[in-house]
């Protein structure tokens, strides 16, 4: 993102207006949508004045400011933001606790009008060609309060929606109900249109895009989520209980919040997220099922630890397994719906997204396996709400991307240097958003890749180039594919290093907690019902053969030199205590 | 510095609806609390004006967009209830300051603009 103050155009990525307009689909509004990094909103209708107005300041101050600039991420081109026209975008309370969601062929309406009148930023206009404020109205629309809105039909099947033309019209939320009309002809806000627990698809709208493309996620079916229909009493005998899905609160049972607002969650492996927050109400599966827990839910299955306990639990009762193991890492077994595996940003500076399906199989010992029902994820150590560190699910994402290398005068010490990711408007303005001449598809599936040597060079050569501020593009460019650092060997040639160990802080790889999509017993790892049981982790149980968890097929690297992926498995990648290895 | 903008009018208000508005907790607070007190159910909510952004009550006919702040402000806070993290993505503290910079740890990685997602877009 931006930052507030650049010196130069060439500076500035993403700004909070783009972001707004852009990424605002999936943000309830307020905050960075409504207030500058000084807390003035950008624009105050009341008073027709900027935010940087109130500080003294004039448009030509706030030329290269991230609040008040836009740099087209097409191509680069640098305009004032014009929050005049657009409004912003208050905290929008009804788009979590609107009681009667639109579900249309099972797409989140409410969610697509309100992406849509974003997205129009300033260009939404009315049927007569009048200007309609696209953030301040985003709000409106979410609700499915307008008489027609047009969406731009060349928006790529799978983008988030633009909305080119909006009526705003109140009629259709009279004629639903959901607004009752006074004497004076003024509007009033039904009472049973506001939901004091948001439903599920009030989360599902936004998260359905890091749930499901990252991870793989599946909801509103009960077949692939064992709280989803116990929550929603889909699972019992008796039909006349079943909750639908529109009227689902399954969400807030594990994520409750208070009048602060702050939806309780765990303990994210991607990043920080407030940590200052973890865990915080936040109900467990430790805190729901351990016999022992004071937070015990009557109606969930008891997990007995005690030595001696249920048959069918022994795996609970097993020394260790639960210090070491979260509940995910069984009861997580596999994901059935692909996510997305690899963002290709290197070669042509565009975001190319590859699948689980292309590089994982349902064959956790063989990713090329023509059978692609399943996947497997990877495991990563993660702090537990008791501070505990325990292994954890993961699907890796893994990302190629150039960065500016700056070695801070010190060659010789890598600890305190800096790799920043090159704006890719900028790379794209070196790429022309395709591969380079020179590029090849060493793959062989029909798509090139900067992957060898020569491509590398190639590209680093390029990208030494000037944008079209004249600026270069970078001074010291370096791809980061892989878990390595790929840079100028001084010589004419390529040269590279491991990122783990160098003590840069960058990455490529990146882990998306699974988390949900929780199977029962009978079908979790080491499941006695299942063919392997205690033999599916412990290559001691099945005659010292590879064991289809530790043994699994991790990607960590969509292309090596020769253009073929690379993977390690599990028992690579993670260092068990000593002693305490399953195998 | 601090964003949020207590009214005076609204706190107590706020906090007495807010808790019984909560989002699955009915008045748990402190970003929690259990599932034990039930919420209020759908329709328990009283029916409430619909407000432009000058404050103005929208009629049948109005082309302007309604402003959940004028229309949800008048009882709740919403200037506290935004300060969640759903809303800052770590713009601001628990308290409610603006806490942005390049570089939050000081570590080298510049494109971290505080202790949550934003600033990594």
């Amino acid at each position: 993102m931006a930052a507030k103050d650049n010196a130069r155009a060439s500076d500035i990525d993403k700004t909070s207006f783009w972001w707004t307009g852009m990424c605002g689909a999936c943000h309830p509004g307020g905050g960075p949508s409504e207030f500058d990094r000084d807390g003035r909103k950008y624009f105050d209708v009341a008073t027709g004045k900027f935010g940087y107005e109130s500080l003294g300041k004039a448009a030509a101050d706030v030329l290269l400011d991230g609040d008040y600039a836009e740099v087209s991420n097409v191509n680069g081109a640098l305009r004032a933001a014009p929050w005049d026209k657009t409004g912003v975008a208050e905290a929008d309370c009804l788009f979590c606790h609107r009681a009667d969601r639109t579900v249309t062929s099972g797409k989140n309406m409410n969610w697509i009008w309100r992406a849509a009148s974003l997205r129009g930023k300033d260009a939404l206009v009315d049927s007569g060609g009048g200007p309609v404020p696209g953030y301040a109205a985003a709000a409106t629309a979410a609700q499915g309060w307008f008489s027609a809105i047009a969406l731009n039909p060349s928006v790529p099947a799978g983008q988030p929606p633009q909305a080119t033309s909006l009526d705003i019209s109140y009629q259709p939320g009279v004629d639903a109900g959901t607004l009752l009309v006074e004497p004076d002809q003024t509007l009033r806000l039904a009472p049973t249109a506001i939901s004091a627990v948001p439903t599920d698809y009030a989360c599902w709208g936004c998260h359905i895009t890091p749930e499901v493309r990252k991870r793989g996620r599946v909801w509103f079916d009960a077949t692939k989520d064992v709280h989803y229909a116990g929550f929603n009493r889909l699972r019992d005998a008796d039909p006349s209980n079943d909750v639908p899905a529109t009227a689902s609160t399954a969400c807030t049972r594990c994520h409750p919040s208070g009048a602060d607002h702050n939806i309780a969650k765990g303990n994210t492996t991607l990043g920080t997220a407030r940590d200052d927050t973890d865990f915080a109400g936040f109900r467990t599966c430790r805190d729901c099922h351990l016999r022992d827990s004071p937070l015990r839910d009557p109606e969930a299955p008891v997990v007995d630890t005690r030595p001696g306990g249920e048959e069918r639990l022994r795996a609970h009762q097993v020394v260790r397994h639960l210090d070491l193991l979260s509940c995910d890492v069984c009861h997580i077994p596999f994901k059935t719906d692909p996510a997305d595996m690899v963002i290709d940003m290197a070669t042509t500076g565009q975001t190319p997204i590859l699948s689980t399906q292309k590089f994982l199989s349902a064959d956790p010992l063989d990713p090329t396996a023509t059978d692609k029902t399943r996947w497997y994820p990877s495991f990563t150590w993660k702090k537990d709400q008791d501070g505990v560190l325990r292994l954890f699910p993961m699907k890796v994402l893994l990302t190629a991307w150039w960065g500016e290398w700056d070695r801070n005068g010190t060659p010789a010490d890598l600890s305190d240097d800096r790799i920043a990711p090159i704006p890719l408007w900028r790379v794209r303005g070196v790429t022309a958003g395709a591969p380079l001449a020179g590029a090849a598809d060493d793959t062989g599936d029909g798509t090139k890749e900067v992957n060898t040597p020569a491509e590398i060079a190639l590209y680093i050569a390029a990208l030494r180039g000037n944008d079209r501020y004249g600026v270069p593009v970078a001074l010291n460019p370096v791809l980061v594919k892989g878990g390595k650092v790929y840079h100028d060997d001084g010589a004419g040639g390529v040269a590279h290093f491991e990122v783990e160990g160098s003590g840069i802080k960058t990455e490529s790889a990146h882990p998306f907690a699974a988390d949900h999509n929780v199977l029962p017993a009978s079908e979790a790892l080491g499941s006695f019902a299942g063919a392997a049981g205690c033999a599916e982790c412990h290559k001691t149980m099945n005659g010292n053969q590879p064991t289809r968890v530790f043994d699994r097929k991790i990607l960590v690297d969509p292309w090596g030199e020769d253009g073929k992926p690379v993977y390690k498995t599990v028992r690579e990648l993670v260092l068990l205590p000593r002693g305490l290895d399953p195998w | 510095m601090t964003i949020r903008r207590l009214r005076s009018r609204s706190w107590a208000m706020g906090c007495l609806v807010g808790a019984a508005f909560a989002t699955g907790c009915g008045g748990g607070g402190g970003g929690g609390g259990g599932p034990d007190v039930p919420a209020p159910a759908t329709g328990d909510h009283t029916a409430i004006v619909l407000r432009d952004r000058l404050g103005q009550p929208i009629a049948l006919g109005s082309k302007e967009p309604y402003s959940p702040r004028e229309t949800c402000g008048g009882c709740h806070d919403v200037d506290a209830m935004a300060n969640a993290y759903h809303f800052q993505q770590g713009r601001t503290t628990a308290a409610g300051t603006i806490q942005t910079k390049s570089d939050f740890y000081g570590d080298n990685r510049p494109w971290l603009g505080s202790d949550g997602m934003y600033g990594k877009w």
